[in-house]
């Protein structure tokens, strides 16, 4: 049958729209009004039991960003708008608004209908939650962190929730404009948000605008917001179907992995592809380059990433070494726990090294002996990568706040350790493979059963193992105690990574082949 | 019939990072006209179907859909074409007749015209017994039997399909080679990746490629 024979018998577009959604809502596994209630009942109950603890003790506790005035108010205002922005395009390039079930995305597709009748619906919708959650967010942080709506009679309460509002109102739009627009559009977007932070930020701690600086930002955002939105549903209409036919059938595979609890796998669907540098592994003789050279080229194949890597390691490097350099300062565990996230995140990002090591351990050997055996071959370049940034960044942050507090052996002593025990996070978070049947098991405690606690520790362990190691090690009486604990637990994440691996400790030696 | 071809190639070529995927290549397939493409693997067959569903773009040369560029952002061109190049997504918690009616609905709205459709459909391919099963529960031959269901259920000008003989045995290969004939003879041009010599004979013509 022609388009032409069916022109006759065709519905109008809205109709088709709707019948498709009709029939797909009636599918079988639906989430039923029960499960949704289900749902909303343990949120409710993990937040009682989880977060409410957590928000009482913070209230309690100094604020740990004091913001006594607008002038205070307006460059966090600014920093944590264009912060909200950056974030939401980024999540927009990976997981934006419009990403359907890759079936009923095909069958759309398959039709004359444009993008705007079938996906404009789902994306008001989506883009409304957003900006709620984001509005609860916003307040939620400001709540914990800042002493904001610490006086319910403070000027300064709805000038903080004119803000939020405003972070609320432009994410959203920011997070459609993220994937419904060009590479090149969102960094211009990410410029200008930049630049206009910068100038709001300047002109809110300077005395022309009195104590009107966040209201100033509130508008800015509502305006923002407004324009952004407008551009960003146009482009709905020419939306890359092709490309979001592709997010769409990798977001659905990693729904799948996150449900069944291996969060690292869904994760690693969101790899950059490599481009480039396709014959730089081998010398001009044929020979292959050094395990160093290798690891830089396998890196920049993915370009993006490394340099998110490099910035991430440096910026860590720098921020660790700031707090390492002052510890009596009232922000130095901030510093140190914010800088060796940083470096645990760039140290993940520094190449593909750290899965081949996994896959060299957990699969049937491929490789001959060579010389320096695994480590070399799939260490090398990660550790020196973050040793090289770490230290490049420290250097220059110790040498700017010299003399250092302390001294400079203790605070070298500090930053290696915390490098290591980062480095040992890493590896254990990368031999991660499947969850643990034993996980599952109920840990019956007071307060009920906390399995569903541990599998979540699970999904985040490294980071739980660095930012629970830095604030032990901050604890500790001197530098050298808090090496060695920083070594300790060094060596128990090695000794776990290689626990899941099912290998002994001896085979990182020897070579799986061997072990 | 107007003397547009449904779908033409002129001196249409690929090339990806120095190696060429499709040589140049010109024919043209005429409204109700069921065209064969062979040629050995690596030759560009998908990358030629590829080209003219528009997920594609030619290097050089060409590839028109009733007189235009291949572009998949333009509704005509979603419109005229139906395609089975790429795999489909299937929903794995819906049944066949679900599926398949689903897609009719996304042309004829919630209607007895949709389920007639569709029921049609599913009767033609032989799968009117596995109509209330779910993806998963179906063999490889039946899931391709299925995927061509959910492609020749809706309205098309032209159809592209890559090797629609996939898994299916000689009796079945018959059963779509029938219906294929049956609707080009309707006005449906049809271009076909193939290896399969049954599907080959039936044919009213045959472009090889390498």
């Amino acid at each position: 049958m022609t388009t032409d024979s069916a022109t006759a018998v065709e519905a109008d577009p809205g109709a088709r729209v709707r019948a498709v959604r009709h029939l797909h809502a009636h599918r079988g596994d639906r989430a039923t009004v029960r499960d949704r209630a289900y749902t909303v009942y343990l949120t409710v109950v993990l937040a009682a039991v989880y977060v409410v603890p957590v928000v009482l003790l913070v209230n309690g506790t100094k604020a740990l960003v004091p913001l006594e005035s607008a002038e205070a108010v307006t460059p966090v205002a600014c920093l944590a708008a264009a912060v909200a922005v950056w974030g939401a395009q980024l999540t927009g390039r990976f997981w934006g608004p419009l990403v359907l079930k890759p079936f009923l995305l095909h069958v759309f597709m398959g039709t004359d209908l444009s993008p705007t009748h079938y996906l404009g619906t789902i994306a008001r919708r989506r883009l409304t939650y957003a900006g709620l959650g984001t509005l609860v967010a916003v307040c939620t942080a400001a709540f914990l962190l800042t002493d904001l709506f610490d006086d319910p009679r403070s000027a300064l309460l709805p000038q903080g929730v004119a803000v939020a509002a405003g972070i609320g109102a432009v994410a959203p739009v920011a997070w459609l404009w993220g994937q419904a627009r060009t590479v090149r559009e969102n960094v211009l977007l990410a410029l200008a948000a930049a630049a206009a932070a910068l100038v709001l930020a300047l002109l809110g701690r300077s005395a022309h605008l009195g104590g009107n600086g966040p209201w100033l930002v509130a508008a800015v955002l509502a305006v923002a917001a407004a324009a952004l939105g407008r551009s960003a549903f146009r482009s709905v209409r020419t939306i890359d179907l092709a490309r979001l036919a592709r997010a769409s059938a990798r977001a659905a595979e990693a729904q799948t992995f996150a449900r069944t609890g291996t969060l690292h796998h869904a994760l690693d669907l969101y790899r950059p592809q490599p481009r480039g540098l396709a014959s730089a592994l081998t010398r001009p003789d044929g020979r292959l380059r050094g395990h160093l050279a290798q690891g830089a080229v396998r890196a920049l194949r993915t370009r993006g990433r490394a340099l998110a890597a490099a910035v991430s390691l440096a910026a860590g490097g720098a921020v660790l070494t700031l707090g390492v350099a002052e510890p009596d300062s009232g922000r130095a565990t901030l510093y140190r726990l914010a800088g060796a996230v940083a470096v645990y995140a760039g140290s993940g990002w520094v190449g593909e090294a750290w899965r081949g090591l996994r896959d060299e351990l957990t699969l049937a050997p491929l490789y001959g002996g060579r010389w320096g055996g695994l480590p070399a071959r799939t260490l090398a370049w990660p550790v020196t990568a973050v040793t090289v940034a770490v230290g490049s960044a420290g250097g220059v942050t110790a040498a700017a706040r010299w003399p250092l507090d302390g001294g400079p052996a203790a605070a070298a002593l500090l930053v290696t350790a915390s490098v290591a025990l980062v480095l040992g996070a890493r590896f254990l978070r990368e031999m991660k493979t499947d969850l643990p049947v034993e996980l599952l098991l109920p840990v019956v405690t007071p307060l009920g059963d906390l399995s569903a606690l541990r599998v979540f520790v699970w999904q985040f362990d490294g980071l739980v193992v660095v930012l629970a190691g830095v604030l032990v090690m901050n604890g500790m009486p001197s530098a050298a105690v808090a090496a060695l604990t920083a070594t300790a637990a060094t060596v128990w994440c090695v000794r776990a990574g290689l626990r899941r691996t099912g290998r002994p400790l001896r085979s990182l030696l020897t070579g799986p082949g061997r072990a | 019939m107007s003397g547009l071809p449904a779908i033409a190639a002129e001196g249409a070529e690929v090339v990806l990072d120095g190696t060429t995927l499709l040589a140049p290549t010109t024919f043209s397939v005429m409204p109700g006209e069921f065209r064969c493409l062979t040629g050995s693997n690596g030759s560009g067959k998908t990358t030629l179907l590829r080209a003219f569903l528009g997920s594609r773009r030619p290097t050089g040369g060409a590839v028109l859909v009733r007189g235009e560029p291949a572009d998949m952002t333009r509704p005509r061109h979603r419109r005229l074409l139906a395609s089975l190049v790429e795999p489909v997504p299937v929903a794995r918690d819906m049944t066949l007749r679900e599926q398949v009616t689903l897609v009719a609905a996304s042309w004829y709205g919630n209607t007895t015209t949709a389920a007639g459709r569709a029921e049609e459909i599913v009767g033609r391919l032989g799968l009117t017994a596995l109509a209330e099963r779910f993806p998963s529960q179906l063999s490889s031959g039946q899931l391709q039997l299925f995927n061509l269901a959910l492609t020749l259920v809706r309205p098309a000008d032209v159809v592209l399909l890559d090797e629609p003989e996939r898994h299916l045995d000689t009796e079945r290969v018959d059963l779509v080679v029938t219906l294929l004939t049956e609707r080009a003879r309707q006005g449906t041009a049809f271009l076909v990746a193939t290896h399969e010599a049954v599907v080959v004979k039936a044919c009213d013509g045959v472009v090889e490629l390498g």
